[in-house]
């Protein structure tokens, strides 16, 4: 058994041996490195691992054959096909660019986009407490809204567009750290405002929308109710970056579904009942 | 594992398993061409022994891989022959389209293997440490003559971490559950505490366990004076990072029947059914039948569907508060029932907005109904704040 093992983890000398023995009968025990470098080193392991199948399993053989390996890890495709985990624990604060942090997933640049059709663009799914932006004009989306907001924030001129959905108004009020930064109305606000002005949106002539606030259930031990709390945060925020609000659908005590479309500037509010209203 | 279950810890194991996701998905597309997506939404805390015997349900594939190094224990991934069947297929288009074969599942399990790596990988990068992984082993086939190899449980492993995720493929979409078997000196170092502040209990986690038990037999029991033929289980503890709890509900109409729970514990207890499963309910149940419950705490309802709805939420919910306050010992003040009609991940992410803003995580003890007459689609969730559980049920 020991042959087959492969060992994953810490620097290893022997990686660049790896790859090279890839196709030997896995008499080296190929190991995953902490520097590993995803393409080289995966095809590497990929082809250990199959063989060592196929050797156990003769009459199985066929099964080890992939169809042909594209050039590795796509990291744009991941980001792009991405509905929610990449982003939705943000970064802690240092704005992502820290490697150990999620990635928030800002669309936009011209490497996510490969067919050039702007019809064609996929809409984005902005979990909760995540946001998105995008310069490509993909729409934004983001559904499950009760207590909860989503702020849009658009640039026609720039054409760089972002929409976030925040659960709750004040990220000092938790108990730990380690929360997404769109979590919350003010780390989230924050933190839009930042990757929107990165793609290139310029602040000062945004345009901001914002939808949610319902108190779907009086919850006792809430006195005021969380809905609520979160709109006034969302206006004191966004005051405080100097950004005014161009339209709003708050309050009530329904759910609601948000759609943005970058290109007419309009985010369409969609209620649990089926009712749609254009701001 | 055997141990006090140490927040700050859970926090960083939870972002371990989404380096683990996006190394299996790095992995995956990078090895196989096929654009892949590991998602991960979930993290549980199950009973050992219960784990081990879903691996011996049919038409259950559930593949080991050893681990050993930084991390020793078995990485147990499980999925059902419906999923291992699209998956296998969704990677291998040449594979015969009559049936679930051995081939599928040998795809299965070289799929796996892949997987594992990638998030092996992940685990071991956080940690800058290193893993050293077996081959895989089929410990249940989902094949009929077929039976896998014996699993046996970590020594010492009464409770497993596991984590519910998904592998999406421009094809499909499918779900699996990779549950953690860690060896005592693994979990200790990875979620355990000595300290009883900011860890949930061994004790309170075997709390929670009677809990489903208890709340499975009385739920069953209460619905069996309604000739109503619906059975519930209440089937896992799960710990969530508060915004993915919606994160599997869809955003289609559903009806929920909501009690608070008025501290302590504080929480909440919710019945949600889609908007075909409530007209269902409403012809299995005729609210009179179980007027000893509603009438605890009855509420306004507007159409005969929501009387039958809130009637069996609240069924549903006092047998689970019982339950919590026989585990406990403590009387537990509830909340008239509410009843909802929403979209169904907006109910549940209000539910847990309004629970408390502090916690990283929720508790959750999820729940089914199942009738044998009909498909009913319900989910169940009581939802508890970790920070409470720590601050109150440890001293139980």
């Amino acid at each position: 058994m020991s042959g087959d093992i492969p060992i994953y983890g810490a620097d290893d000398p022997t990686e660049t041996d790896d790859e090279n023995d890839a196709t030997s009968d896995d008499a080296g025990i190929p190991i995953y490195g902490l520097d590993d470098e995803d393409g080289s080193d995966g095809h590497a392991n990929a082809n250990t691992n199959a063989n060592a199948n196929a050797d156990e399993d003769e009459d199985d053989g066929g099964i080890s054959i992939y169809g042909p390996a594209t050039d590795g890890d796509g990291a744009a495709d991941s980001t792009a096909g991405d509905d929610g985990d990449d982003g939705d624990d943000g970064d802690d604060g240092d704005d992502g660019d820290d490697s150990g942090d999620f990635d928030i997933p800002v669309f936009g640049e011209a490497t996510d986009d490969d067919d050039g059709d702007a019809a064609d663009r996929e809409p984005i799914a902005v979990g909760v407490a995540e946001y998105a932006v995008t310069a490509e004009g993909h729409p934004l989306r983001t559904s499950g809204l009760g207590s909860c907001i989503g702020v849009a924030i658009h640039d026609e001129t720039a054409g760089v567009s972002g929409l976030l959905h925040y659960m709750l108004p004040c990220a000092a009020e938790s108990n730990s750290r380690n929360h997404a930064d769109a979590k919350f109305a003010d780390t989230g606000i924050d933190a839009l405002v930042s990757a929107f002005a990165d793609a290139g949106g310029d602040v000062a002539a945004a345009t901001v929308k914002l939808a949610g606030g319902a108190t779907m259930v009086d919850f006792q031990r809430n006195r005021t109710p969380v809905g609520g709390r979160n709109v006034e945060a969302a206006r004191r925020i966004l005051s405080d970056h100097g950004l005014s609000i161009h339209a709003k659908d708050v309050g009530g005590d329904m759910g609601r579904s948000l759609e943005f479309d970058p290109r007419t500037g309009s985010l369409v509010v969609t209620g649990a009942d089926g009712t749609e209203r254009k701001l | 594992m055997s141990m006090n279950l140490d927040l700050r810890k859970l926090e960083q194991f939870d972002q371990m398993a989404i380096d683990g996701a996006d190394g299996a998905s790095d992995r995956l597309s990078g090895l196989t061409g096929v654009d892949t997506d590991v998602g991960c939404t979930r993290l549980h805390v199950v009973s050992a022994e219960e784990v081990t015997r879903e691996f011996e349900r049919d038409e259950t594939l559930a593949i080991t891989i050893s681990l050993e190094g930084f991390l020793e224990g078995e990485a147990v991934t499980v999925f059902d022959k419906g999923s291992a069947g699209e998956l296998a297929e969704s990677f291998m288009p040449m594979l015969p389209e009559d049936g679930y074969t051995p081939k599928h599942e040998a795809a299965v399990e070289e799929i796996c293997n892949v997987m594992v790596s990638g998030y092996v990988d992940g685990w071991a990068n956080v940690h800058d440490e290193s893993i050293v992984m077996s081959p895989p082993t089929v410990v249940s086939s989902a094949l009929p003559d077929e039976d896998g190899t014996d699993f046996a449980p970590v020594d010492g492993a009464n409770h497993v971490v596991s984590q519910r995720s998904s592998i999406s493929t421009p094809d499909e979409d499918v779900g699996f559950q990779m549950y953690l078997f860690l060896d005592e000196h693994s979990g200790e170092s990875l979620l355990g505490t000595d300290a009883e502040e900011g860890a949930i209990t061994d004790d309170s986690l075997d709390l929670l366990q009677a809990i489903a038990r208890e709340g499975t037999a009385s739920i069953s029991d209460r619905l069996a004076a309604t000739d109503s033929h619906i059975e519930a289980t209440v089937d896992s503890l799960e710990i969530v990072p508060a915004e993915r709890l919606s994160a599997e509900t869809a955003d289609t109409a559903g009806v929920a029947t909501v009690v608070e729970l008025l501290d302590p514990p504080s929480g909440c207890v919710l019945v949600l059914f889609d908007e075909d499963s409530a007209s269902t309910v409403a012809d299995l149940i005729e609210p009179s039948s179980i007027d000893s419950v509603a009438a605890e705490s009855p509420v306004e309802t507007d159409s005969d569907t929501d009387a039958s709805v809130e009637s069996l939420g609240a069924l549903v919910a006092t047998s689970l508060v019982d339950g919590v306050a026989d585990a406990t010992g403590r009387e537990i003040e509830t909340a008239a029932p509410a009843v909802v009609h929403d979209m169904r991940s907006s109910i549940v992410t209000d539910a847990v907005v309004n629970l408390d803003p502090r916690d990283r995580f929720v508790v959750t003890l999820g729940a089914t109904l199942e009738s044998a007459e009909t498909e009913l689609d319900c989910d169940i969730y009581t939802l508890l704040t970790p920070d409470e559980l720590s601050r109150e049920w440890s001293q139980e």
